[in-house]
């Protein structure tokens, strides 16, 4: 709970409405879309970089922690305040400061939410890429401080290949911008050490993004397979032949059964696996496209290919993809949606082990992934209320995390280390690999300021405290999907 | 002060005497006049780790080389004892064409590396000047690209991760294999382009990209750089793979293109997809052309289009043989054409020729210019001063790329820092603190 002083002090700085500080109130921001939790003792909603500025040098001289959050969507305990101190909630700085139609960019503020952009964009033609399956709740300073991908990064990449320049706040309250409108500023990038530092380095108040035309045609396919080793296997073979589609995901058997149940999305609950494919560009191009990736899922064995062209067809074969996560929460009360990323030739192997995994901790695992790009999502359904099966299924997802490093492959590929993987990170870097990360937390001065105790195994981050870690249930929200 | 004996002794030691030259054989290891104590060239990165940690131990100073065609850049050194060759560092260490990503040593020249991928119809979606000799640390310490940039990016739109020996002889990972990945903070882009002052890379991995089915190269000649602007924000949708911007000057130098434009400026684009695409863009850029009455469109022979673009991709690449002062602006890209208008008239002005090639759609404008032999630091200084106040009119950066010795003594060819510089600075001096690597070469003399 906040003191008096504090609050007043916070007051003066946003406004009376601008503070949360009862308790009942604060309990709110305990949480993301993870159950993790952290109590913050004051939570502050600013609405321009000035007032972040002010706040951060308070907390300074406070000697408290400061956690920027967004939406709350993130699915690693990134916005969680595992030390208490002050969450400031970005959702009030949320307007477009300026679109450069000529340019394609625009500066926006962190609280504007992901779809809202590219909503405000149609009228130019043009769009912002990365498209986290949050992308209705999830705000861009979320986005940025996890990196965010999404299904259509295959071909356009994440969250790195798409800003170009930050206005933020560090440690000492100071506002900088770290890169800019302008392509290779001299000196060190900064701008990319920012992306992805998930709130640890600066606060971000200002994002230049770079935007994209609006393709011109889009073809979507569902190519439904017996086996999900041929499904698999279609994927190895698109890729090695040279064509990348702007997304390229993939549904179990175990998924689409209960997606049957529940929406009725029309994916044949019988079929091993399914392939959502989907080609843009140029009409003349994607006709060819797409009857190149019908040819190769037929010949690896797809028992049919649906093909739609309107939007009304596309967004028909997407809707059990979109729905895929909400009807989850069927098979059990709980489930744990685990993100790994391993080389796409290995998919196949990866996901036998996943499955085997399953069988030995008695949990059914349904898989929803992006599988062009190798990142696996797979979801253990479980029941948090029966004693030791949080513990249980915890072990199970480090043992699949464990599978992926196995195979040549990483720990998070979009959803953040956060809280969850910090012990993983062991597993994929040496001291010495972390201590050079350590070494740009050092530079920022940023270490006990923002947003401590994330991805930083506990031995490194010195000083922290560390919160229960427990698993991650069914708060996602009804639009929200992997 | 590091004793020159002392330090080949125990270069010897650590390497042997077949990969380590003295000084007397250290002359074509020169930067910027200074020649080095000693050249070592390991052939692992361990013994890259060895040089390193005696580097460290002897508080020598160590200029990374790769290539060594870009070694006009950046300052001049404050000093320079080791010369470390990575070019013995050439193997693909890892390489899965089905999964569209390969691993490969600092030290593999880029042509190299393509002829590795192109055997699986793949490459590094990644064209800057000289690819027979610049190699992958190379272009990764400087940032090079070139006019595919505009459909792929720089390397940072490529880097899947990297590992890099620091100044104390430890070896680092960052990164990984794989395609996505958000574990940790992102020391790869981190080090792209920071001139090996934070450490020195051995080895990247990268997203690699299959090589379209077809491509085909227009010219399209234009009075104007403002008219050549409004003739590319017209071309958005077509699946370009450049969209290269170049004066009269330029034209004159590329086989092929002198005619192209009497006094004006010609866009050269590459359109690249499915054949029936690439086709389809043809036509619409011709229907352009014919619309805009002043512009005129001419297709490059297919047998031919090779060798122009690397014809292109050399042009601002800086003569080892004549003088000359080569900038790199970057500016907003509907600001090319203004940056453009004002050189020509600094041109007209100040009696000089330049180069003007620009990747139009990332607002890069590169400009060479030639300089006689015998010229003094005045001229030379008054252009890069005149040049440096125009481009930051428009708010962008201007790099000084190579130049006289003696002009590099009177400006920081970086430019000056902005607001974030502290922060670079600490930087530098946590990975870094003795200041050993690349010392006074990088962005503020860091």
């Amino acid at each position: 709970m906040a003191d008096r002083k504090l609050v007043r002090e916070l007051q003066a700085i946003v406004g009376r409405d601008g503070v949360v500080h009862a308790p009942e109130d604060l309990l709110v921001y305990e949480y993301d879309a993870t159950t993790q939790r952290g109590l913050p003792e004051a939570v502050v909603l600013p609405t321009t970089a000035q007032q972040v500025s002010q706040v951060v040098k308070l907390a300074r001289r406070r000697g408290l922690p400061v956690v920027a959050r967004g939406a709350g969507t993130g699915l690693s305990g990134g916005a969680i305040p595992t030390a208490g101190g002050i969450v400031l909630v970005m959702t009030r700085m949320r307007r477009i400061l300026e679109v450069d139609v000529e340019n394609r960019l625009a500066i926006v503020e962190p609280g504007l939410v992901n779809l809202d952009l590219s909503a405000a964009l149609s009228r130019y033609g043009l769009y912002y890429a990365p498209d986290p399956s949050s992308q209705k709740a999830c705000t861009l300073g979320g986005n940025v401080a996890e990196n965010a991908g999404g299904p259509h990064c295959l071909a356009y990449g994440v969250t790195t290949n798409h800003v170009l320049g930050l206005e933020v706040i560090l440690a000492d309250g100071q506002i900088v911008w770290l890169g800019g409108k302008t392509a290779d500023r001299p000196g060190y990038d900064l701008r990319s050490l920012v992306i992805g530092s998930e709130g640890t380095l600066v606060i971000v108040t200002k994002i230049i993004a770079r935007l994209l035309p609006l393709p011109e045609a889009t073809i979507t396919l569902l190519a439904i397979f017996n086996e999900m080793e041929q499904a698999s296997q279609a994927v190895s073979t698109i890729i090695g032949k040279g064509i990348l589609p702007a997304a390229l995901e993939m549904l179990d058997k175990l998924t689409m059964g209960v997606l049957e149940e529940a929406v009725h999305a029309g994916y044949p609950p019988d079929a091993g696996a399914v392939l959502l494919i989907e080609v843009e560009g140029l009409p003349d191009s994607v006709g060819e496209e797409a009857e190149a990736l019908r040819a190769i899922c037929e010949n690896t064995g797809a028992r049919e290919v649906r093909i739609g062209f309107t939007p009304g067809d596309r967004e028909a074969l997407w809707a059990g993809r979109k729905e895929a996560l909400g009807a989850l929460g069927r098979l059990a009360p709980s489930y744990y949606i685990l993100d790994g990323t391993v080389p796409r030739t290995k998919l196949p192997q990866v996901l036998r082990g996943v499955y085997e995994i399953g069988e030995k901790y008695d949990f059914l695992i349904a898989n929803v992934f992006h599988a062009g790009d190798g990142n696996l999502h797979p979801n253990i359904a479980f029941d948090e209320s029966q004693p030791g099966q949080t513990e249980k299924v915890l072990a199970a997802g480090a043992e699949i995390m464990r599978l992926c490093v196995d195979a040549g492959g990483t720990i998070t590929g979009e959803h953040g280390v956060g809280m969850e993987k910090r012990d993983f990170m062991r597993w994929i870097f040496s001291d010495d690999d972390l201590e050079a990360m350590k070494r740009v937390q050092v530079a920022f001065a940023s270490e006990q300021r923002f947003n401590p105790g994330k991805i930083f195994p506990a031995a490194i981050d010195r000083g922290e405290i560390t919160s229960r870690h427990r698993a991650v249930s069914q708060s996602l929200g009804p639009d929200a999907y992997i | 002060m590091v004793k020159e004996s002392l330090l080949h002794n125990l270069l010897e030691a650590a390497l042997d005497s077949q990969r380590v030259f003295p000084r007397e054989e250290a002359a074509s290891y020169i930067v910027d006049g200074l020649i080095p104590q000693v050249v070592a060239l390991p052939e692992t990165v361990e013994e890259v780790a060895e040089v390193m940690r005696l580097a460290s131990r002897e508080d020598a100073a160590v200029i990374p080389w790769g290539g060594g065609i870009a070694m006009s850049l950046g300052n001049t050194p404050r000093r320079y004892d080791i010369a470390l060759s990575l070019s013995r560092l050439n193997q693909v260490v890892e390489y899965e064409p089905s999964d569209l990503t390969a691993t490969v040593q600092a030290g593999k020249t880029l042509a190299d590396f393509q002829r590795h991928l192109a055997e699986h119809g793949q490459s590094l979606a990644l064209d800057p000047p000289s690819p027979q000799e610049a190699t992958i640390g190379g272009i990764l310490a400087v940032n090079a690209s070139g006019p595919s940039r505009h459909a792929y990016g720089t390397a940072r739109d490529l880097i899947l991760g990297m590992r890099a020996v620091q100044a104390d002889g430890r070896i680092i990972k960052a990164g990984g294999r794989v395609v996505k990945n958000v574990a940790g903070y992102d020391l790869s882009r981190l080090f792209i382009g920071s001139l090996g002052t934070l450490g020195i890379i051995v080895e990247a991995s990268f997203r690699l990209a299959p090589m379209p089915r077809a491509e085909r190269t227009a010219v399209v000649s234009l009075p104007s750089a403002q008219e050549a602007w409004r003739f590319a924000a017209q071309t958005a949708n077509f699946g370009l793979r450049a969209v290269e911007l170049l004066n009269a000057g330029a034209l004159r130098q590329v086989p092929g293109l002198a005619e192209a434009a009497a006094d004006g400026y010609a866009l050269v684009l590459a359109a690249t997809g499915e054949p029936a695409a690439v086709e389809r863009s043809l036509k619409e850029m011709g229907e352009l052309s014919q619309r805009a009455a002043t512009a005129s469109l001419a297709e490059v022979d297919e047998s031919a289009q090779d060798q122009l673009w690397q014809a292109i991709a050399s042009l601002a690449r800086p003569s080892p043989t004549n003088a000359a002062l080569v900038c790199k602006a970057a500016v907003l890209p509907s600001q090319v054409p203004t940056l453009s208008e004002q050189i020509e008239t600094m041109r007209r002005e100040l009696a000089f020729e330049p180069l003007l090639v620009s990747h139009l759609t990332a607002g890069i404008v590169y400009s060479a210019w030639p300089l006689p032999q015998d010229e003094g630091v005045q001229r030379p200084l008054d252009l890069a001063t005149t040049l440096r106040q125009a481009v930051a009119r428009l708010r962008g950066s201007l790099v000084v790329e190579a130049c006289p010795l003696a002009l590099k003594e009177k400006i920081d060819v970086w430019g000056e820092p902005a607001a974030d510089f502290p922060l670079m600075r600490r930087l530098k001096e946590q990975f870094d603190p003795q200041g050993i690597l690349n010392p006074g070469r990088f962005l503020g003399r860091l």
